[in-house]
């Protein structure tokens, strides 16, 4: 891949040193901090949202906005936060046009099996015992337990993206525990 | 790290694998990319950015204009401006009252919720207050105290997708009449 035979991808360029390059003039700089966060934004996008269309949609999204507004970024917070904070909103207005054409759908009496989630995204991942479980989740639970467990950010990064108080998620991501151990537990799923 | 229960251990592990993505979907991503202007770094004077040396100024003189109206309704005020095109942008003026605030961001659709795009200033009885051109549209904003607390704006209509558990309120900013 091109951008790695710039040597752009190596662990040692850090996340800010790629930001100046893009900033310095080399676009391309930013197609490796493509590479090294679009799948971990995919996962999380995917698990919240439970459509890979629309999951595909908010990532792509939030890595333009992020480019848009790259030159108000700060190195005072870790880009992954940065950008989780913009994926976290992204995601967020997915759901609910989901949430609508899943209603619209109802109401005209499409017949839509399983969950609220309708389309199983990226065929294979998870199994779908799993993904109707977290689909029964929430949307705050499913956030913070994904944020938590899955990307495994502090409470207080947390915080900083979705909003809630730190009191808050934890109870989320407790009360999501919880529904999960009673509906997944004790037999291993997919694994 | 805090660790999920030993039950739902292989649950997890599976959802930490990294999904494949499409090939399509980051085809698309970099078309997007490459149609997208280049980030233009934002330079700080004095360690504030050219926007808020811009907002300061407006702000004092609508501060001046409005300053009975600000402390009865600390709200984001959109003044009467003429405004032609779709492309047309109008000062909106962000106030809130926080005198126990260190800190105040606000952030929204309009900057990519980017606590440091838009701090406000503070002013006397801990009145703080940002001045931002906006074009014409329906946003979702919040404050940010402290860089950890999210406030709604009190005297403006709540967002309605407060669901994921963060205060934010609706600004609707309307084309002037001519």
């Amino acid at each position: 891949m091109a951008v790695a035979q710039r040597g752009l991808r190596s662990v040692e360029v850090t996340d800010g040193e790629l930001v100046e390059r893009v900033l310095g003039g080399d676009p391309d700089a930013f197609n490796a901090l493509v590479d090294r966060h679009y799948l971990p934004c995919l996962r999380f996008a995917d698990r919240l949202i439970g459509n890979s269309a629309d999951a595909e949609e908010a990532v792509q999204d939030t890595f333009v906005r992020a480019y848009r507004a790259l030159g108000r970024y700060r190195d005072r917070q870790r880009l992954r936060s940065w950008l989780f904070r913009i994926l976290v909103n992204r995601c967020r207005t997915q759901a609910r046009r989901a949430e609508r054409r899943f209603r619209l759908d109802h109401a005209a009496g499409e017949r839509m099996s399983g969950s609220v989630m309708p389309a199983p995204a990226f065929e294979g991942e998870l199994n779908p015992a799993l993904r109707s479980a977290l689909a029964s989740l929430p949307a705050v639970q499913r956030e913070a337990l994904l944020l938590k467990h899955v990307e495994e950010l502090s409470y207080e990064e947390m915080a900083a993206i979705t909003g809630a108080r730190v009191s808050a998620l934890k109870m989320r991501v407790k009360r999501a525990l919880e529904t999960l151990s009673r509906t997944l537990g004790p037999e291993p799923h997919g694994t | 790290m805090e660790r999920e229960p030993n039950e739902l251990t292989p649950v997890f592990r599976q959802l930490r694998g990294m999904p494949g993505g499409s090939a399509a979907a980051r085809a698309r991503l970099e078309r997007a990319l490459a149609g997208t202007p280049p980030p233009v770094r934002t330079r700080r004077v004095l360690g504030l950015p050219p926007l808020s040396w811009a907002a300061g100024l407006i702000g004092l003189f609508l501060l001046g204009a409005l300053v009975e109206r600000r402390v009865v309704q600390p709200s984001a005020v959109a003044p009467p401006a003429t405004v032609s095109g779709e492309t047309a942008t109008r000062p909106v003026q962000f106030v809130l009252v926080a005198s126990d605030a260190q800190s105040v961001s606000l952030v929204g659709d309009f900057n990519d919720w980017d606590p440091s795009a838009s701090p406000l200033e503070r002013g006397e009885g801990g009145v703080w207050s940002v001045v931002l051109p906006l074009r014409t549209g329906q946003f979702t904003y919040s404050f940010l105290v402290d860089g950890r607390e999210w406030r709604a704006d009190p005297a403006a209509l709540r967002a309605a997708g407060e669901d994921f558990g963060r205060p934010s309120s609706v600004l609707l900013v309307a084309r002037a009449e001519t």
